[in-house]
């Protein structure tokens, strides 16, 4: 029996049409985190892990990975989002999906970018980043929340996933673990041969064709600590 | 937002992230709900390890609790169950629906609205 997709029903209420629904990208990320579960839940299992999923939109992917993957797993879990719109879908889908088992257990979600205004310098033992990935002239990014910031990328829809690599040495706990959505327009093996340079080790864990895109789903350790 | 996310949460502008007034930010106007659910002392002793005591017992405070000690808790097995109670209710119980966080540095007011924290600055403030 494989963990359970999260409900999101409430994505279909006019209020939340402006929010990324689950789509093909979202179910290759929650299948390659299904794929780690055993071996997360056995790393954390005593240990608190902070988790933290960056652009949590709709939040199935918080839902999922807080309730699914990490079941049994105390935790400190955030998810962050540039739209306010998006953090009350996710906020919705973690209290519809929650486990009793998980009562104890800890999530909140916070409207920024990234993981701003956030203390959590070198702290994060998960991270999850499903970007917006779409190749579009720069200033089609939005500044602020709209629905373009869930897909706008700029140039080979790498301009915020770029921000995001930058910082991730000051984000990562020494044993943290990223995973990260891209699609072949993004030359996810330049990233792997980019991010080598800089300190991580990463592999390209699930690769599927969906649609026109074959999404890639990234996974990236520190070399060393 | 729980209590304790508080204990996460700073100024986003870059010019307050050195400033030891930027942490924790200042609380007021807070609405609280009681989300009571079971105790679990393994998760307090481990949540413990992570949290900074004294911007914790200052943000308690500002919610008008005065329960915890002003010196970080030794916890152990031992420890007094009213001590355990109060920290489960600070860290994991409380809810903070409505309210406003201020930086003391810059003076800039983050609002919590239903429940969610509003940490976006405009990118010139950053």
């Amino acid at each position: 029996m494989g963990i359970p997709t999260p409900n999101t029903d409430h994505l279909s209420e006019k209020q939340f049409w402006d929010v990324y629904e689950p789509a093909e990208d979202t179910f290759a990320l929650l299948d390659a985190l299904e794929e780690d579960a055993e071996e997360l839940r056995e790393k954390y299992k005593n240990a608190l892990p902070i988790v933290v999923e960056i652009g949590s939109g709709s939040g199935c992917v918080s839902a999922f990975t807080k309730y699914g993957v990490l079941e049994n797993v105390n935790s400190l879990y955030f998810s962050t989002d540039i739209s306010m719109l998006a953090c009350r879908a996710s906020s919705i889908t973690m209290a519809k999906n929650k486990t009793p088992s998980c009562s104890e257990s800890f999530s909140d979600i916070i409207n920024t970018r990234f993981i701003q205004a956030l203390r959590l310098r070198k702290s994060v033992d998960i991270l999850i980043f499903n970007p917006p990935y779409v190749p579009t002239e720069t200033q089609e990014i939005p500044l602020e929340g709209t629905i373009a910031a869930a897909w706008a990328g700029g140039f080979d829809g790498m301009e915020v996933t770029s921000k995001l690599l930058d910082s991730l040495d000051d984000i990562l706990s020494p044993t943290g673990v990223f995973y990260l959505v891209t699609v072949a327009r993004n030359k996810p093996n330049e990233i792997i041969k980019q991010m080598e340079c800089r300190g991580f080790k990463g592999s390209n864990v699930l690769v599927r064709r969906a649609g026109g895109e074959t999404l890639s789903i990234l996974k990236f350790y520190r070399l060393r600590y | 937002m729980k209590l304790l996310t508080a204990n996460f949460l700073t100024c986003a502008s870059k010019k307050c992230s050195s400033s030891p007034d930027a942490f924790p930010l200042n609380i007021s106007d807070a609405k609280i709900a009681i989300q009571e659910c079971e105790m679990n002392p393994e998760f307090i002793k481990n949540v413990m390890l992570r949290v900074e005591w004294p911007a914790l017992v200052k943000t308690t405070q500002q919610l008008g609790n005065n329960t915890l000690p002003m010196e970080k808790p030794e916890l152990t097995d031992e420890s007094d169950e009213l001590l355990f109670k109060s920290l489960h209710n600070v860290l994991l119980e409380t809810e903070i629906t409505e309210g406003k966080m201020t930086c003391g540095s810059c003076g800039h007011v983050y609002p919590i609205v239903e429940g969610i924290p509003n940490m976006l600055l405009s990118e010139t403030e950053v």
